[in-house]
């Protein structure tokens, strides 16, 4: 006998009740029941792609690797929910100028573990972001423009903490 | 009525949502370590796991390889994390993660270095944020760096569990008896890992752990973690020396242990022969990673390299 679960927990800022059988990934949960496919799934069992990145009460981690019952009175942030009040996240627009995605299938997990990386480092070392971005696999760009684009959008959001000061 | 045939959009909508995890019947989420106990007590003969970061036992789950009844969802548990120091003695809350322990101002230096050498470089950052040190010990992978950093410096692991009239019963386990081999442990289904204590370090003591794999973030191919104590000369008196990423998983490397004391960080060239001729000493496999031959010259070069990081921190001591 299968005991749903039942949990509240707040996604992309709204409060949300669900109920759902115990072994819904929260992948699954994410994209099937509320239908934020801007979280991706590329790889199958092994938790290796990172596609699939969120942010779980503003850490990255991988949603194929929790089950949605795991994030009850918890926030979580994804694609969906990174740009604030319509313009996008600094991230965003440094992937735009710098041509940092092909296929684009990576980028929403590459945004969510670059958006919680750069804001415990507001100044990475090339070395530092390539380090960083060891979770996340992307077949197309070869990193090199990503790396620019997460560096750029570091010195963006610095400038910008700098000028308000 | 409707008729025709079902368009793939229904059909799609009307099919159960993939999920790879065989049914589980139920997830708890206590908060305390009572409530724990008691649900790992009270399985009433189904199969209860406790699931700490699961980093390791999802992709079991996933893979249908472990296929649990119920789980107890241990992340919500606050007093089973957190780092502190108890009479010079370091616990460490088993469910601690990777990326607090790779930053813990206590590990960054001295008898416990090896702790954080091992958290730093687990997986990536994602999985450094979930992943947790009492998982990593009760999961007991051949090719992980937590048992190993941890038979380096030699803990003692706090089990708890809760007996039929209800009694909550504590144990101390030595790390050696509790890392049985691959994927064993001397922890009973029932039982919970609560925390890990490591005893007040001799003066001039230091640790250190080093792997490598194929590329720098993959399970270690070899990984070797070295704790000592030296003395005033910067003589090594005592030495631990844990080796992973063979057959037989984590394990002391007690041929290095016998030969270090009486060695000092000048005696680089005595290290790395010993770390050689040790490495003849257990089983080592061949595989498509690494011959048999290129592992012995990877237990020998870091061998020699993560002792001589650990003289440093060791002599720190005799600086300070």
């Amino acid at each position: 006998m299968t005991t749903n679960v039942t949990f509240q927990a707040r996604i992309n800022g709204q409060e949300v009740t669900a109920t759902v059988s115990p072994r819904t990934l929260l992948v699954d949960f994410l994209r099937d029941h509320l239908g934020l496919t801007g979280t991706h799934v590329g790889c199958t069992f092994e938790g290796v792609c990172g596609a699939c990145t969120v942010q779980l009460d503003d850490e990255a981690v991988k949603s194929c690797m929790l089950l949605a019952g795991q994030i009850s009175g918890h926030q979580v942030l994804t694609v969906e929910g990174l740009a604030q009040g319509g313009s996008p996240h600094p991230l965003q627009a440094a992937f735009q100028d710098a041509h940092a995605l092909q296929c684009g299938y990576c980028t929403p997990g590459i945004l969510m573990n670059m958006s919680d990386f750069i804001g415990r480092n507001e100044a990475p070392t090339d070395d530092e972001i390539r380090a960083a971005l060891v979770g996340n696999l992307c077949r197309c760009t070869g990193y090199s423009h990503i790396v620019e684009a997460v560096r750029n959008a570091a010195h963006a959001i610095k400038a910008r903490k700098g000028a308000a000061a | 009525m409707k008729s025709g045939p079902t368009s793939h959009f229904e059909l799609s909508i009307q099919m159960e949502t993939p999920m790879y995890p065989a049914p589980i019947e139920s997830l708890l989420s206590p908060t305390t370590v009572d409530e724990v106990l008691r649900a790992l007590s009270e399985s009433g003969g189904k199969e209860t796991l406790a699931i700490a970061g699961g980093m390791s036992l999802m992709q079991a789950m996933k893979s249908r390889l472990s296929r649990p009844d119920t789980l107890v969802d241990l992340n919500n548990v606050a007093e089973l994390r957190g780092i502190s120091w108890q009479d010079g003695a370091l616990r460490i809350g088993a469910m601690t993660r990777y990326v607090d322990l790779a930053r813990a101002p206590e590990l960054q230096d001295g008898a416990f270095a090896a702790i954080a050498d091992a958290a730093r470089n687990v997986g990536d950052r994602q999985v450094r944020n979930r992943g947790t040190i009492g998982g990593s010990l009760c999961w007991n992978y051949v090719a992980a760096c937590i048992p190993v950093a941890s038979l380096a410096i030699g803990p003692t692991l706090i089990l708890s569990s809760r007996d039929l009239a209800g009694k909550v019963q504590t144990r101390s386990v030595a790390i050696d008896e509790f890392l049985l081999g691959p994927m064993q442990t001397a922890r009973d289904s029932d039982e919970l890992l609560q925390a890990i204590v490591f005893a007040k370090p001799e003066e001039c003591s230091g640790s250190a752990y080093r792997k490598w794999g194929v590329s720098a973030a993959t399970l270690p191919i070899v990984g070797i973690g070295v704790g000592l104590t030296v003395d005033r000369g910067g003589i090594c008196t005592s030495a631990r020396v844990g080796v992973g990423g063979l057959v037989n998983g984590s394990q002391r490397l007690q041929a290095a242990e016998r030969a270090l004391p009486g060695l000092s960080a000048e005696s680089a060239g005595a290290i790395a022969d010993l770390f050689l001729a040790a490495a003849q000493t257990v089983e080592v496999q061949s595989d498509s990673w690494a011959t048999t031959d290129y592992r012995r010259l990877l237990i020998q070069e870091i061998g020699t390299e993560v002792t001589l990081k650990a003289f440093d921190r060791a002599t720190k001591g005799n600086r300070r």
